[in-house]
């Protein structure tokens, strides 16, 4: 037998098992018993898998019954409801079979069973229009640049030098540059029409400007200084 | 716990509807307190239809019991018991964490704040309902194995024998189990060992 339970070993198993025992478990519910025994009483009557033996002639049995339908040596009855319901399962079908070919076949009973529902096209062709959306999604997702403030398409900024062409000093385009009014232009000259068919969204650039606007000048004072000379020549002559 | 008498587990074969009762009645608690520790919170609802379901495996299986070989019929009913509780685990697909690879159920993680022993810890009378609900989530936390074997032997009092035959492996093997599962549960307990 044990002896008192004073060392600390002891001290530690029996504190243990007092925590263990904060741990309850509920008690049974009063019925439990009793509809544990009727359960097994049932399974008594019925066990699982003790089912009674079939008859020893059940397979012959059903062989010959097999065997009779197939020769079609049925009852009056018999045929007669199961041409009823081919009848109801057929009449909405499109099948050629004529009422009167139906009865000479025998009945509907042997008939094909319905061919299920055609799937529709929609249904068909959904995945296909699915798989074509994701697949131009991921080609604009692509084509938009990357990076910060980036919100132009890349067709529009692989056009865009199109436009900056147009900024040239040696293109007649950039001396209107927007800032003079086609207004002013005169038509009489090939060089206005060629100017009045130039379109007029294309950026100003100021520089294109002044210098136009210098060469002007230039030109306005080579002018005037050239009928000076001429005077001047004359004078000398 | 006091073994069934061969005499009500010869009646019961026979259909007796009273030996069957006192089976019953004599392993109800028994089994379903085992149910209930072992498969934890997440089946509580369903321990008693689970019991059931062991005792009529139990009663379909009675003809197989053979007393001629030494074993206890409560040593055999825990067999039925730890398999149908497996069998539960297994169809539910819990898993549960094994205490070999030293892991710790994440789910109550939080509730452990009191391993800090610098913690107080209220008076004790107002947590045995919280205590019950911590020594559970613990023994919830342990493998299959080191559960039922913890089980077997702290709460039902069973031999290790007797441990070893239910759950068909050596004592040896039950030895170490229990020994780890100890160690495992005082680990996680002990700020509630020391009050």
């Amino acid at each position: 037998m044990n002896g008192p339970r004073n060392s600390p070993e002891d001290r530690d198993d029996a504190a243990w098992q007092e925590l263990l025992r904060c741990y309850r478990t509920p008690e049974p519910s009063e019925g439990f018993a009793d509809a544990t025994l009727w359960r097994i009483a049932m399974g008594r009557h019925d066990p699982l898998g003790a089912t009674p033996p079939v008859s020893p002639d059940f397979t012959d049995r059903v062989c010959a019954a097999l065997a009779a339908d197939r020769a079609g040596h049925r009852t009056a009855p018999a045929i007669a409801a199961a041409a009823s319901i081919a009848r109801d399962t057929t009449a909405s079908s499109d099948s050629a079979e004529t009422p009167a070919a139906r009865s000479e076949t025998g009945s509907g009973a042997h008939a094909p069973a319905r061919a299920p529902a055609p799937v529709e096209l929609r249904s068909r062709v959904a995945p296909y229009l699915v798989a074509a959306a994701m697949l131009v999604a991921t080609a604009v997702a692509l084509m938009w640049p990357k990076g910060p403030g980036a919100t132009m398409p890349r067709v529009q900024a692989i056009a865009e030098p199109l436009f900056d062409r147009t900024r040239t000093s040696s293109d007649p385009v950039s001396m209107i540059g927007g800032l003079i009014p086609v207004a002013e232009f005169t038509t009489t000259t090939e060089a206005a029409d060629e100017l009045f068919e130039v379109p007029r969204f294309a950026p100003p650039s100021l520089d294109d400007f002044f210098a136009a606007d210098l060469e002007a000048r230039h030109r306005e004072l080579r002018a005037q200084r050239e009928p000076h000379a001429q005077q001047s020549g004359d004078a000398t002559k | 716990m006091d073994d069934i008498p061969f005499s009500d587990i010869r009646l019961a074969r026979e259909g007796d509807p009273d030996a069957s009762r006192r089976i019953v009645e004599q392993l109800q608690r028994p089994i379903i307190a085992t149910i209930h520790r072992f498969l934890g919170r997440r089946f509580r609802e369903d321990v008693e239809d689970i019991a059931q379901d062991v005792f009529l495996k139990l009663f379909r299986a009675l003809d197989r019991f053979d007393e001629e070989r030494g074993v206890k019929f409560t040593t055999w009913a825990f067999t039925f018991v730890k398999n149908h509780c497996f069998d539960v685990l297994k169809k539910r697909r819990i898993s549960a964490v094994s205490i070999d690879s030293g892991a710790v159920a994440e789910e109550d993680e939080g509730q452990w704040e009191l391993a800090d022993g610098s913690v107080r810890m209220p008076p004790h009378a107002a947590l045995d309902s919280e205590l019950g609900a911590r020594i559970e989530a613990a023994i919830e936390s342990l493998s299959p194995d080191h559960r039922m074997v913890f089980i077997l032997r702290e709460y039902e009092q069973m031999d290790l024998k007797s441990i070893a035959e239910a759950m068909e492996v050596s004592e040896g093997t039950i030895k170490s189990r229990l020994h780890r599962a100890k160690q495992a549960l005082i680990a996680r307990l002990e700020p509630y060992l020391k009050t």
